[in-house]
């Protein structure tokens, strides 16, 4: 059963905001080079699997995996699924914090978010 | 400030950017190594019971970009343990997955059923995300006992759990299991 799900980047320890986005410039190179030809990337997942799995592990039959999207994750998205948790009691007895997209989000580029 | 920290972390990416001197070409000045170099990956991603993504955040991540899903980067960046990127997401995908002898053929049977998962990671709240369509919250039995990745592609492989969810790239080896829709065995995970 398909279970696609968006994932997220988090950035801690303070990083100089110009090497992050050096960073996700050199990221969308790749997207783009995975996108275009897939099966000449692959083999990287050998890199992180382990070792027991390797012999049994054909590459060449793999899919890209996860996508990288250069579009933001806005306001309302991240106000719905801080209440689709709530909603669920994902984190009952924890603190979920404020909640305020402003407070947790960092926008470099895009439109927003407070960098 | 010190060199920039890049962990590749499951996806091909940061490998392709490597490999084709992406990091160097855009002048960034950087570190490239893994979170779990060195470690062997089943017992290293063999946490202990209700702890996953989210409790790493807590405890403090060494790379400066690091990614988990949206929904424990939400909470988390909430909570103030780092910045929320907003300019990028990415979508991963993944399943649910069954060894190939079982009975289970269809989302239903599933009723009741531990289906392992990583908590409060990805295929916490995604394995909801997806049941919810076929069942009532209640009749949906996570189990957060066995760790994350590849802890429980190892006990799936071994027959140690029943269903468990994976991304989907990352290929059960073949015979060892298929995605739950998948109930002809024509795309059998291999």
């Amino acid at each position: 059963m398909d279970t696609t799900f968006m994932m997220a980047t988090m950035l801690t320890g303070q990083p100089d905001p110009e090497d992050v986005k050096k960073y996700f410039r050199a990221l969308r190179l790749a997207q783009r080079d995975i996108d275009l030809r897939p099966e000449v990337y692959t083999k990287h997942y050998r890199n992180e699997f382990p070792k027991r799995f390797l012999p049994e592990m054909d590459t060449r039959r793999w899919g890209p995996g996860e996508r990288i999207v250069f579009e933001p994750y806005s306001k309302e998205v991240f106000e719905r699924s801080f209440q689709w948790i709530r909603e669920r009691g994902l984190f009952e007895g924890q603190d979920m914090g404020a909640g305020c997209y402003e407070d947790a989000c960092v926008s470099l580029g895009a439109q927003g978010a407070k960098a | 400030m010190g060199k920039f920290v890049i962990s590749p972390h499951f996806r091909l990416h940061e490998w392709v950017a490597e490999e084709k001197g992406y990091f160097r070409e855009v002048g960034l000045d950087y570190e490239f190594r893994g979170v779990w170099e060195g470690q062997e990956l089943e017992k290293a991603h063999a946490l202990a019971n209700k702890v996953g993504a989210f409790q790493s955040f807590e405890q403090g991540r060494e790379a400066n970009v690091s990614c988990a899903c949206h929904w424990t980067v939400n909470v988390a960046a909430s909570r103030g343990h780092g910045k929320m990127y907003a300019d990028a997401y990415s979508v991963a995908p993944s399943a649910i997955f069954v060894p190939p002898e079982s009975k289970i053929r269809n989302p239903e049977d599933l009723r009741g059923v531990p289906i392992s998962v990583g908590y409060q990671s990805g295929s916490h709240y995604s394995t909801i995300q997806a049941l919810e369509q076929y069942m009532p919250a209640s009749d949906i039995n996570l189990s957060f006992a066995d760790g994350i990745l590849f802890s429980r592609l190892a006990k799936l492989v071994d027959r140690e759990v029943r269903p468990l969810l994976l991304p989907r790239a990352a290929r059960v080896p073949e015979g060892d299991g298929h995605d739950l829709h998948d109930g002809d065995h024509a795309h059998r995970a291999a």
